[in-house]
């Protein structure tokens, strides 16, 4: 008996990024522009998807919810008259890409759509595993406070939009909203912000002029 | 708590690599800003890996080092955290360049 060493090499999320590959290459083919949105729980992610649902009629979208468990939101998304691919992932934290790609076999992205990927409510696991989407949006309420991005900059740096949500609710707090900004920058500097309320509707708008502005580019590029 | 998810896929890696043997070591290199946690991953990997080829097998870490780039200014500059100012400018707009690498280094087996 002798010790010795063999030689490996891989990347530890080396499946991750291979299915990655191979769903972002599924929904390239179908043009579907895919968007993972994730945050803590609770920071609205399920309630700005409903209202973005509504005001998106016309265009195709899928939702794929990740929850640990249930499928009350998959119930909210269903109510707005969108297919809705729910996984559980039991004591899992997260959804990663062979689940996702697991739900696209399920159910097929949108041709010319959207595929907007509910991940689960958790600020730190998910930012950690590649899905193979087009952007990730990490949302942050208005009640979390300011340096949230600072105390889970492994999330907010992975991100390429920022939107934050419930801001109708600015009177009743202390929430200084140009701090807020310059954490999310300070993480990641090229990051877009959007300020929204799903319940007022306030800055809806302009956020899914942006996200639709974003597809647009995205189709060009599938047909070039 | 994702340390269970990438114990099962270190096991996976390990078990498929260490041709039979009997796994001693696994030799990790990790970013300082990788997502994730050293002892969170050796207790999960404990889990993952009993009954099978690594169970009892240590985990070594290789720590590498991560750099920013300071768009204002520039430079270049290992960071320990994100969000790190830039030591020339003091600017915090710093793009992080690597230090989130999760690799597999190699493995020492009883042969």
């Amino acid at each position: 008996m002798s010790a010795q060493t063999i030689a490996i090499g891989t990347d530890l999320l080396a499946d991750d990024r291979s299915y990655a590959a191979l769903n972002q290459e599924t929904l390239r083919k179908a043009r579907c522009f895919s968007v993972n949105l994730m945050s803590s729980p609770g920071a609205g992610k399920t309630s700005l998807l409903t209202q973005m649902l509504h005001r998106l009629k016309g265009t195709p979208s899928l939702v794929v919810e990740g929850d640990q468990a249930l499928d009350l939101d998959a119930q909210r998304i269903l109510e707005t008259g969108t297919s809705v691919v729910q996984i559980n992932t039991g004591q899992g934290c997260h959804l990663d890409a062979k689940m996702l790609s697991k739900a696209l076999s399920r159910q097929a992205a949108p041709n010319g759509g959207y595929l907007f990927v509910e991940n689960v409510g958790n600020a730190i696991c998910p930012a950690a595993f590649p899905l193979g989407t087009e952007i990730s949006v990490g949302l942050v309420s208005v009640t979390e406070g300011e340096e949230k991005p600072l105390k889970y900059s492994g999330l907010f740096s992975t991100i390429d939009i920022a939107v934050v949500t419930k801001i109708d609710l600015i009177p009743y707090l202390d929430h200084d909203l140009d701090q807020l900004a310059h954490n999310l920058r300070r993480v990641q500097p090229n990051v877009e912000i959007y300020l929204t309320s799903a319940r007022s509707q306030e800055g809806m708008d302009a956020w899914l002029s942006a996200l639709a502005q974003r597809r647009r580019k995205f189709e060009e590029a599938c047909y070039e | 708590m994702h340390e269970v998810a990438l114990a099962q896929r270190l096991n996976a890696i390990v078990t498929a690599a260490c041709e039979g043997h009997r796994v001693m070591k696994v030799r990790l290199e990790l970013g300082v800003l990788a997502h994730v946690d050293p002892s969170a991953l050796s207790t999960a990997f404990s889990a993952a890996s009993s009954g099978g080829l690594a169970e009892g097998a240590a985990l070594e870490f290789a720590r590498t080092k991560a750099s920013a780039y300071c768009v204002p200014c520039g430079q270049m500059y290992q960071v320990v955290e994100r969000g790190q100012p830039c030591p020339a400018c003091l600017g915090v707009q710093s793009l992080v360049m690597n230090g989130d690498e999760m690799k597999v280094l190699d493995v020492e087996v009883d042969a």
